[in-house]
């Protein structure tokens, strides 16, 4: 039983497994791009933040005119600022992802040589 | 025999089975965890060295000299990582393994059949984790007899069975006992594979299902074993309640599997995103006079309830123009669960492109109109509110109760509908308004503007299955809370007693509720039947607990109960207890009265009496009879009278009554006089066994008993009763005369369940009758320590005095209290009667009475 079980691992690790550990962080990259709202933070880059906005009255006051010019660039340089921040805080955790999945891929594949490789080399470090 | 094929003689679903078999996934996750943590310790002291050679810690050194020993230890700190580390990454490939490779499978293909002359098509099977295993240990590809004894031993080894005798309220180390002593002593429990397999389909299509999982083997083992059958017949427990533990506690295990697999899309999906306020506008005003719909409610839901209607209201609003709903259902259906759910799947973005990133806001009306006390003042909120609403961007308006709201800005002159239709028209704004079928009728349906804005959803109550799904959910919620274990029969029974003993509100809120107390009424441990029980007796006063047995006891003895308090009147006494031993006999259905009866007769025979005695029988007392003198009923406003009237908004005397009473015997006097409006009413309630107050609520009466009574007819009773008839054809002649006569239209004769003849009482009769008052006096004058001696010439002077040809027996009571108690009284205040006396007429004083 316990040989049938162990090959029927080994079979599905290199097969089955390594799709679903690649779908696995697939997923968590999809995840992440979409926890920071990556989509959502590109598609309105340039927008006032919190929609913030002052309206010109009627007529043209040309005093008027310019300030609210002022106020609604600044608010749409706010918006691009923290947008910009969530999506460059994605990308921090995207490229994280990226190589902690690839660290742990490795580990996965390695797994049968990985693992007895760590005990015999931690148990010559504790005790030789 | 059904034929089937199976898809694969190995499913891979058996590689995780196995696995389980050889492993069992507690131990995996407590060595992984233990691993987990000895390793990011050995890491964390490895680091040691580093940090301090920062110079930071340098004092913390100097008191604890041991932390230099960790510089020469480095070596072998890193080698007890590694040995930690690649312990806990075995565990963790074993249990990716596991979780990966115990998704359902298919199982199974059941080729087409005829049953009955009908073709049934093919359907696939699948076989989830908990079937899986279960297969495997019957070894169900490969035997061709199948030995169900197998089943004993992978319960003794499993750990998810003690759930199913937890939820059967069983005690597990009894279950356990009995399991393992039929693993080692029973013999071997043969049955052909077909057979088994037959049976497992079976189970499953009685479901409407077409898994195969832990249920249906469970299942397949009580009914081919006699001893498991037995066990759980001891315990009360029936097939009806082991394929409702089983199914619970398999659906828990199932979900516990699934959200294991966290990597999965549906898992990671549910963890709600940042950033998304940034995008949309402030909301200060909407704020002040709003809450955002809670996610509390559907919190932890494996099944989501109301499905259809969620997915309607989400298509509604995913519209480009007129994107608003209207929800039409009764308060405690599950509107707010609707709310909540479909806020929910926006929260985890599980909708519709169009409705992502929404926020749903309930506004307060009830603070609005209170806040704002004038017509401008109210406009111009709302205008504030719906413009900030526009410009936000991801408002999805919630207006609960919005009838209601109507109504009341239409008191300060504003006509919301016209007020807000140029937002609600428009693709920038989403709203759903709530309201309940009653007013929906009365006020909105007749509204063309309301009619365009918003396109109805109709809230269905859940079916008893779907009830007994989101009775699961909140009994697992309040199990955390209470620390008992909620069972299934209790969950059976909150159903059953919601449905019948709480007229008041919808399912499945009153269900929940129900459970709430019961929770509160159990001191622990389990949740049992007995415990919803009690908390029904205490509301109604009526005991559901023994109703059962108590319940078909009075009604073989119905008659000699009635006799106890009514003389004579042998025929409908015999009537009445027939009919009502025909309706409890299962033939009631729930929904329309208990019973309901047409007394006919003179005055003073016994017709209040019997309404009292049934009550008295039936209810516990006789104040469970509520009366009412039709006469005060004839005139057109009589309706008014009896369900309230929403103009003077008065509340109507019946629909008060009922919601006070549930369970009562309803007299109505003086039947005939009532007015037409009247009838028509009461046509509909004796046919469905309830009625629509002025308010558009629902007020039930099916757990009544309806008593109409009439002097109609009684000059004949008495013409038949002087010609000799016999009582048996004076019913059939009165019956027929009441018909002819037209007093009452066939309609409403017809939808009585008897009509009972009344005949006038003979002198024996009234003697019995003056006996029974006379004994009541005694009583009383006991508790004084005084003996009444009642003699049977005071009985017949008694029965003398007190009738009247006109009235029938119902001077006597006045006659009693007029004559006998008077002269009573006036013996104890000369001080003749004392304490320990006997009382006796003597014909003297008889003859002054």
């Amino acid at each position: 039983m316990v040989l049938v079980v162990f090959f029927e691992f080994f079979e599905w690790m290199y097969g089955e497994g390594t799709e679903e550990f690649l779908k696995a962080w697939r997923n968590v990259h999809w995840f992440f791009y979409h926890f920071f709202s990556v989509p959502l933070m590109a598609r309105t880059l340039f927008q006032p933040l919190k929609r913030l906005k002052e309206k010109s009255g009627r007529g043209f006051d040309p005093e008027k005119f310019f300030e609210n010019l002022a106020i609604n660039t600044l608010m749409r340089f706010v918006g691009f600022l923290i947008r910009l921040m969530f999506i460059a805080v994605a990308g921090v955790a995207e490229a994280a992802v990226l190589i902690l999945g690839l660290i742990f891929f490795i580990l996965f594949l390695t797994a049968p040589i990985f693992i007895p490789a760590a005990v015999a080399g931690g148990l010559t470090m504790l005790f030789l | 025999m059904a034929d089937y094929e199976f898809i694969s003689q190995h499913p891979k679903i058996y590689r995780a089975v196995k696995l389980e078999a050889l492993l069992p996934r507690d131990l995996r996750l407590g060595f992984r965890s233990a691993f987990f943590i000895l390793s990011l310790i050995s890491l964390a002291f490895y680091f040691v060295p580093t940090l301090l050679s920062f110079g930071l810690f340098t004092p913390t050194v100097g008191a604890f000299p041991f932390l230099n020993y960790f510089a020469v230890l480095r070596g072998n700190l890193l080698g007890a990582f590694l040995i930690f580390f690649a312990v806990f990454w075995f565990f963790w490939l074993l249990d990716f393994y596991s979780l990966a490779s115990s998704r359902q499978e298919y199982f199974l293909v059941k080729k087409e059949e005829r049953v009955g002359g009908k073709e049934k098509p093919a359907k696939t099977y699948f076989l989830d984790f908990g079937g899986a295993r279960r297969a495997w240990h019957l070894s169900i590809f490969t035997a061709e007899n199948i030995d169900l004894r197998a089943l004993y031993s992978f319960f003794a080894k499993s750990k998810s069975i003690p759930l199913v005798p937890l939820r059967l309220g069983v005690d597990p180390a009894a279950f356990f006992d009995f399991v393992s002593k039929q693993k080692t002593s029973s013999a071997a429990i043969l049955i052909p594979r077909a057979a088994a397999i037959e049976k497992l389909l079976e189970e499953a299509d009685l479901a409407e299902s077409d898994t195969v999982g832990a249920r249906e083997f469970i299942m397949l083992l009580y009914y081919y074993d006699e001893v498991f059958k037995k066990f759980l017949f001891d315990l009360k427990i029936r097939d009806k309640e082991l394929r409702g533990a089983a199914h619970w506690a398999a659906s828990f295990w199932e979900h516990e599997r699934e959200f294991g697999r966290w990597w999965e899309k549906g898992a990671l999906g549910r963890i709600p995103g940042i950033g998304k306020d940034l995008s949309f506008g402030f909301t200060y005003n909407l704020d002040k006079y709003s809450h955002d719909v809670s996610l509390s409610e559907s919190r932890g839901m494996r099944f989501l309830a109301h499905e259809k209607e969620v997915l309607a209201i989400e298509e509604i609003l995913s519209k480009n123009s007129e994107a608003n709903v209207l929800i039409v259902g009764e308060e405690g259906s599950g509107r707010s669960t609707i709310l909540s759910g479909l806020a929910r799947m926006i929260w985890e973005g599980r909708v519709m492109p169009a409705l992502e990133f929404k926020r749903m806001v309930v506004l307060d009306t009830a603070g609005l109109t209170s806040f704002a006390k004038s017509k401008s003042a109210i406009e111009e909120i709302l205008m504030k509110i719906m413009n900030e609403a526009l410009s936000s961007g991801n408002v999805i308006l919630v207006i609960e109760n919005f009838p209601e709201f109507m109504e009341s800005a239409a008191v300060f002159g504003v006509d919301i509908p016209s007020l807000l239709e140029p937002y609600f028209s428009s693709a920038y704004i989403q709203a759903i308004v709530l309201s309940s079928p009653g007013l929906y009728h009365r006020n909105l349906e007749t509204n063309g503007k309301v009619m365009k804005l918003f396109q109805k959803v109709e809230v269905t109550e859940p079916s008893r299955e779907a009830t007994i799904r989101i009775l699961e959910n909140a009994a697992e919620r309040l199990e955390k809370k209470v620390g008992a274990i909620v069972t299934y029969p209790a969950l059976e029974s909150v159903y059953e007693m919601a449905d019948r003993f709480v007229p008041e509100g919808a399912m499945p809120e009153k269900a929940i509720d129900l459970l709430d107390r019961a929770a509160v009424s159990s001191a622990g441990g389990f949740i049992l039947p007995e415990h919803v029980e009690k908390v029904i007796e205490l509301s109604t006063k009526i005991p559901v607990g023994k109703a059962g047995k108590e319940e078909s006891e009075l009604l073989l003895h119905l008659e000699e109960f009635l006799h106890k308090r009514i003389i004579g009147q042998d025929e409908a006494v015999k009537a009445i207890a027939s009919v009502v031993r025909r309706l409890r006999a299962g033939l009631h259905t729930g929904k329309r009265p208990i019973g309901s009866f047409l007394f006919l007769g003179p005055t003073g025979v016994g017709k209040t009496e019997t309404a009292k005695a049934l009550a008295e029988a039936y209810f516990g007392s006789e104040k469970n009879m509520l009366r009412f003198d039709m006469s005060e009923f004839q005139s057109e406003e009589g309706i008014e009278k009896l369900i309230g009237s929403y103009t003077t908004k008065s509340q109507g005397t019946l629909a008060t009554a009922l919601r006070q009473t549930p369970f009562s015997v309803l007299l109505f006097d003086e039947f005939e006089k009532s007015a037409k409006t009247v009838i028509n009413l009461f046509l509909q309630i004796l046919d469905e066994g309830f009625f629509t107050d002025a308010f558009g609520k629902r007020v039930h009466a099916q757990d009544t008993i309806i008593i109409a009574t009439s002097n109609a007819g009684s000059n004949l009773i008495w013409d038949l009763i002087k010609a000799g008839k016999d009582p048996v054809a004076l019913q059939k002649e009165v019956v027929d005369y009441i018909r002819q006569q037209g007093l009452f239209t066939p309609e409403i004769l017809n939808r009585f369940d008897a009509i009972v003849v009344y005949h006038p009482l003979v002198a024996d009769q009234l003697k019995e009758i003056a006996r029974l008052m006379l004994e009541e006096l005694a009583k009383n004058l006991k508790e004084k320590d005084i003996t009444f001696s009642i003699t049977p010439a005071l009985i017949e002077k008694v029965a003398q005095i007190g009738y009247d040809p006109v009235m029938g027996a119902r001077p006597m009571r006045r006659a009693i209290a007029d004559r006998v108690e008077e002269a009573i009284s006036k013996k104890i205040l000369s001080g003749e009667l004392e304490r320990g006396s006997i009382l006796e007429f003597s014909g003297e004083e008889l003859a002054k009475l």
